[in-house]
């Protein structure tokens, strides 16, 4: 191609302040918020490394590495492992029955601009802000004067409000989002109101079901505050256990359950990610 | 099967949407509902289709009034203005959609499926999403799901508006085709009069919720019934002025000039009146006595004709548009001449 | 009236299951626990405000919910400090590795915060990283005493509830409309100015939601408040358990509670109304 005739034989520069000024915002947001990552995933790759450590101190850099914390936990701690296995099950039934409850809610207020239903629907979302603690103890009170007696079932209740929440937000996110004109198609192509939900709206919302269901399994399962008033004597779930061995005794199984705890965290999560892309719906 | 519409009206809230609307549509008919953007078209369309329960008035579909049965009861196919396909479905389960709905089983729909995604000459896309669809071939996948259950009335919400505009004329083509073949009865709702004009056996031109005039295409163009629908369709010059009787007709006084009229419809009477002149009506003599004197003002270059713009003795504006060839002295900017109308144009007048 | 969805009349019957649950797993045993704080003795034999006037004729408990409120705000202008720089990081990031930046924020959220509590004894104790890179600098001879400490709290919870900080500012951040800071750039404001003028006020409705979940998370984290503060320091939710489960001093209990749950919900409230000023403000 021939050059434009006319053209200026140099460019014009960008001047010295407009570049220190320029370079001043990105480096200070690059520190910043590289500091930021960085503390935010650090405390949980020493807790990793830690539990590695083949001494019987939490030093870290570790003196040396083994896995005779894991093979401590898995051989000789039945009351972690039961511990773990009470909470699993309190976190699936939770989170089960939250499911049928709260996705039901979003379906109804998602699409209301009432004020009713915004009132609804931060009452429902309350236990995010609330002093979960208060909420464990007044449960513990009303059971204690109905007569009902701690159990399994005193637990799920408690954890059913906790979890409720996350799984009412995605749904509605997820809702609000499919298009309306979806349905009223299928509607239009013949479909009865409830082979229209099944075939559409139930497919496109699932992803946010799913992942709320996700996001409030992990918080039941980690929950304390309720927990501390709702379990029976016999009966104590992981949080609480590994709490008390920190508590008490510093003990080295600690940073074991610890690694357990991330490394299927991490995994649960990517898996999540994968399937109904998490991250989206935690925003 | 036709449709008719009886007095229908529908407000949402407080606003009145869809204003007294009756319309009987002939069997294996296609109308068009046109006008501009929020004069109710949609609203009518979702309520023949079921979506929206009007506020008074009834729709008939073939001999039935149909304004108690649910939209899935109506027969009526709706193609919607983004397509609305299912995004989590393939073609080939989209377009299936219909028939499974009413019980239909894999096999039975796999085959009508077949069939219509040749119909819409789709075929070989069967096993893609809708992501990965053109809007053109999104376009096609809506229509063949929506025939796929036979509808007896397909009503087409802006069916062309995401395409552009290559793509629009050959859709066009195709629905036509289509509705030809099939002959079903069609309802199809745009604001491009140009699109009305070309694809409607009859139009019904909507304002502010009310039909306006339900014509065909021909006396829409050179006949319509309101100032409105002169504006609307086409491009027009809507002229104020004075008529008075004359020799032979009538003499309309306007932009410092007159006007002769054989016959003066729909408005007969003298006084004020508003005239609608279209451009090509008009054509411009530089030397004659008849007609308005004008400037011209601009010249714009359109293709197989050229649009002037004039400014009349009482400096209000003036389109005339004339063919390419023919004139050898092609007026430019600044030149006087004189705008006449063509021999025997017709030129509705309008009480002002 | 649309026959497309489920109509109104069908659609709200959907919330009556779990509208049902909070009544009677949440509200009502709400206002019981209003109920029991108001008897005057752990028997519950007479009515009165005995628990609230205990409470408050005694600089003890005062003390407590202050500090309690004192640690929550702290740890939410920490993470504040923290948490813009990188939800803004985010922004500009590229796409790819707007991915990974988000799951490395979404992470320590799903995370046991026991566990991630846990990191910080490791983190601050006396064979801990801070001491022996101290040490290893010859900077102190002997260990010193991270842990248990007020700071130590502040700081650990900060990083722990950090996510629910940056989650909200990004989700502002990202709705900022971008021909708003390129029309900033073009009137010529520098980055530092746009950012100042233009993005940071645009974002203040996120960073608001954010400064609320974390308030609310700090005042309540019992688990990082026992296993940070040590004995010494006491919060609201460890008395509140105290009183509950070791003295069986159940209207105590409750007052405590009720207490806490009328500071948080307070400030939740006061935040609330600022951000729709604030909301109003950004929408013109
Ligand atoms: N769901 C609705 N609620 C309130 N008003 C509406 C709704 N849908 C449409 N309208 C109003 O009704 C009028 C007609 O709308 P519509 O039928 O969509 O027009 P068109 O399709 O001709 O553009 C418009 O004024 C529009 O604002
Ligand atoms: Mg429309």
């Amino acid at each position: 191609m021939a050059e434009a005739p006319g053209m200026p034989a140099g460019a014009a520069r960008e001047s010295r302040g407009s570049r220190v000024e320029r370079w001043s915002f990105y480096a200070a947001f690059g520190v910043l918020g590289g500091a930021a990552v960085t503390l935010l995933a650090a405390p949980t790759v020493i807790v990793l490394i830690t539990s590695f450590t083949s001494a019987y101190t939490l030093k870290f850099p570790p003196p040396g590495y083994s896995v005779r914390w894991y093979r401590a936990l898995w051989e000789s701690s039945p009351e972690i492992v039961a511990a773990a296995v009470l909470s699993l099950k309190v976190a699936a039934v939770a989170t089960a029955i939250a499911v049928v409850l709260a996705v039901g809610a979003a379906l109804a207020l998602a699409r209301q601009r009432a004020a009713w239903a915004r009132i609804l629907d931060s009452v429902f979302m309350s236990p995010l802000m609330l002093p979960l603690l208060a909420l464990g103890l007044a449960l513990l009170v009303l059971f204690s004067r109905l007569g009902v007696e701690l159990s399994l079932t005193t637990l799920v209740i408690g954890h059913v409000a906790l979890t409720a929440p996350y799984i009412l937000r995605t749904t509605t996110a997820s809702y609000v989002q499919l298009d309306p004109t979806l349905l009223e198609c299928a509607r239009a192509l013949g479909a009865r109101p409830w082979f229209a939900f099944r075939t559409v709206t139930l497919p496109l919302v699932a992803p946010g079901i799913a992942a709320g269901a996700f996001i409030a399994f992990m918080a039941s399962f980690d929950n304390v505050a309720i927990s501390l008033f709702l379990s029976d004597a016999r009966s104590e779930v992981l949080p609480i256990r590994l709490w008390n061995i920190i508590e008490s005794s510093l003990d080295v199984r600690a940073a074991a359950v610890s690694g357990v705890l991330i490394g299927a965290t991490a995994v649960l999560a990517l898996v999540m990610e994968r399937i109904v892309g998490l991250s989206r719906h935690v925003r | 099967m036709g449709v008719t519409l009886d007095r229908v009206t529908h407000r949402y809230g407080g606003t009145l949407a869809v204003d007294d609307v009756s319309l009987v549509v002939q069997p294996g008919e296609l109308i068009v509902l046109l006008g501009p953007s929020g004069c109710g078209k949609t609203t009518l369309l979702r309520i023949i289709a079921g979506l929206l329960g009007q506020s008074a008035g009834r729709a008939v579909i073939g001999d039935q009034v149909v304004d108690a049965l649910p939209p899935n009861e109506r027969g009526a196919g709706i193609v919607f203005q983004n397509y609305a396909l299912f995004p989590h479905m393939t073609v080939a389960a989209n377009v299936a959609y219909g028939l499974r709905a009413r019980g239909a089983g894999r096999a039975a729909a796999a085959d009508a499926v077949e069939r219509m995604l040749r119909l819409v000459r789709m075929e070989t896309l069967a096993k893609r999403y809708p992501r990965e669809l053109s809007g053109g071939q999104q376009q096609r996948v809506a229509l063949a799901r929506t025939l796929a259950v036979s509808p007896k009335v397909l009503l087409l919400d802006e069916p062309f508006g995401a395409l552009d505009k290559n793509l629009r004329l050959d859709m066009q083509i195709e629905v036509k085709r289509l509705q030809r073949e099939l002959d079903v009865t069609t309802i199809m709702v745009t604001h491009d009069q140009s699109e009305a004009l070309s694809m409607a056996d009859r139009i019904a031109v909507m304002n502010r919720g009310r039909i306006e005039q339900f014509a065909t295409p021909e006396d829409i163009y050179d006949a319509p019934a309101t100032p409105f629908v002169a504006a609307f369709v086409g491009t027009t010059n809507l002229l104020r002025g004075r008529l008075a009787a004359a020799r032979e007709g009538f003499r309309v006084e306007l932009g410092g000039g007159a006007l002769w009229l054989r016959e003066a419809s729909p408005c007969a009477g003298e006084g004020e009146v508003m005239v609608v002149v279209r451009p090509e009506q008009f054509r411009l003599d530089p030397e004659g006595a008849e007609g308005l004197a004008a400037t011209v003002r601009m010249v714009l270059p359109h293709g197989p004709f050229i649009v002037y713009e004039l400014s009349l003795a009482d400096g209000s504006t003036l389109k005339v548009t004339a063919g390419r060839g023919g004139v050898a002295h092609r007026p430019g900017p600044g030149d006087a001449v004189r705008a006449a109308l063509v021999p025997g144009a017709r030129v509705p007048v309008f009480p002002a | 009236m649309t026959r497309g969805g489920p109509r109104p009349a069908e659609a709200w019957q959907l919330a009556l299951p779990l509208a049902l649950f909070f009544v009677v797993f949440v509200f009502a045993p709400l206002g019981l626990l209003g109920l029991v704080s108001a008897y005057n003795e752990p028997e519950l034999r007479t009515m009165g405000l005995a628990q609230y006037a205990k409470f408050f004729g005694d600089a003890f408990n005062v003390n407590i919910l202050v500090q309690t409120l004192a640690l929550a705000l702290k740890t939410t202008l920490l993470a504040i400090a923290i948490g813009y720089p990188l939800a803004y990081l985010y922004t500009l990031a590229p796409r790819r590795l707007q991915r990974v930046l988000l799951l490395v924020i979404v992470l320590p959220l799903l995370t046991s915060a026991v566990v991630r509590t846990f990191a910080w004894i490791v983190i601050l104790g006396r064979l801990g990283i801070v001491n022996s890179a101290l040490q290893t600098l010859g900077w102190i001879d002997a260990p010193l005493t991270l842990l248990y400490t007020p700071t130590a709290v502040v700081v650990a919870l900060a990083q722990i509830e950090m996510p629910l900080m940056v989650l909200p500012v990004i989700t502002a951040l990202m709705n900022i409309d971008p021909n708003l800071t390129q029309a900033s750039a073009v009137l010529g404001a520098g980055r530092w100015r746009t950012f100042w003028a233009v993005t940071l006020p645009l974002s203040v409705p996120g960073l608001l939601a954010g400064c609320l979940l974390v308030f609310a998370a700090a005042a309540s984290a019992f688990v990082t408040q026992t296993l940070i503060g040590g004995g010494r320091h006491m919060f609201m939710p460890v008395y509140i358990y105290q009183q509950a489960i070791q003295v069986y001093n159940y209207p105590f209990a409750a007052t405590l509670a009720v207490i806490l749950l009328v500071s948080v919900l307070a400030v939740v409230t006061v935040v609330n109304v600022l951000g729709r000023r604030s909301r109003g403000f950004v929408h013109g």
